[in-house]
């Protein structure tokens, strides 16, 4: 006979590791530990974000400039 | 007769059609050095993983220090650690930053003068400043061994602790394991290819093959009840007979 055992759902909801902030702290160290060993890492983790608000500020800032563009053209569409 | 500090029943671990561990039962007692020995593929990995709590069984029960491992591993998992040469440490960082998180993740006490003393102990202070990845064979091996005794554990897991090690170092890490055994009176579960490791260290060995336990024993009981004159003899005959007519021990 096998004894069941138990889900790993029913594990995680039984999870008795109680928080503890110096574990968290100790995750984080790691993390930190590692982005300071490797400037590459570093670079892009500022690199993209970087790149993302360039992209979406010029973006923004030409649709905005542009917004009388689309509904002018929906109109004359429309009134065809 | 005291409780065994593990008790597994019964234990399977099945992937799909293939089962790593077929219906293993074992116990060890309070600082006895057991070893899982076997072939590749035996099952001796999935069976310390098990004991871990890395891996959930398909069925069966796991006990170390009468806490249900499947229920409770965090009551036990600070009283326990595991070694293996096959996990590596994060290779960036340097030995003390890795030891200083796991002593962080432990909840060791005063974190420096035991990272500095374990350093003395494993012959290991000239290379904390150094990254983890970029040390040899044997250096690994020995810093794995210090973040394994970083919370002094009751139960030391080994899985393979002296593979690929030169016969100088590997004997030396035989011998730090021996004395930290009878000072602490640790017990030890060591999954190993190492015949004169398993030999020297242990007094119960479990034999494996294809993930049942087909023979079990001290080290000189099983050399004399095979007819051989030492572990690897007995070994070789458990590895090449066929399975039919190796009845599983229970």
């Amino acid at each position: 006979m096998t004894t069941p055992v138990p889900s790993h759902r029913a594990m995680r909801h039984a999870g008795e590791a109680r928080f503890s902030p110096a574990r968290v702290w100790a995750m984080l160290l790691r993390y930190l530990y590692i982005l300071r060993s490797s400037w590459p890492r570093t670079l892009e983790l500022l690199y993209w974000p970087t790149l993302q608000m360039l992209i979406w500020g010029f973006m923004s800032q030409f649709l905005y400039q542009n917004s009388s563009y689309v509904p002018a053209r929906s109109a004359c569409c429309w009134r065809r | 007769m005291p409780d065994p500090v593990i008790l597994v029943e019964n234990l399977v671990k099945r992937y799909g059609k293939t089962t790593a561990v077929g219906g293993v039962s074992f116990a060890v007692e309070r600082g006895v050095t057991t070893a899982l020995l076997g072939g590749n593929g035996a099952g001796k990995t999935t069976t310390l993983s098990i004991l871990l709590g890395v891996l959930l069984p398909t069925s069966g029960a796991v006990h170390v220090f009468g806490e249900d491992v499947l229920r409770h591993r965090y009551r036990v998992l600070p009283r326990m650690n595991f070694s293996s040469p096959y996990v590596d440490l994060p290779h960036r960082l340097t030995v003390k930053q890795n030891l200083m998180i796991y002593a962080r993740l432990y909840g060791v006490p005063r974190r420096d003068e035991h990272i500095a003393r374990l350093a003395r102990d494993l012959q290991i202070e000239a290379m904390l400043d150094r990254p983890a990845g970029r040390l040899s064979g044997g250096q690994k091996t020995r810093v794995a061994l210090a973040k394994a005794l970083l919370n002094e554990p009751e139960l030391l897991l080994l899985d393979e602790p002296t593979a690929s090690l030169d016969p100088d170092t590997g004997d030396w890490v035989r011998s730090y394991l021996e004395d930290y055994r009878d000072r602490t009176g640790a017990t030890i579960l060591l999954a190993s290819h190492n015949m004169a490791e398993v030999e020297r260290l242990c007094s119960q060995v479990l034999m494996m093959k294809e993930g049942q336990i087909v023979d079990r024993g001290s080290p000189e009981g099983l050399i004399g009840r095979y007819g051989r004159t030492n572990l690897e003899e007995v070994f070789l005959q458990i590895a090449r007979s066929r399975r039919e007519e190796l009845e599983p021990v229970s």
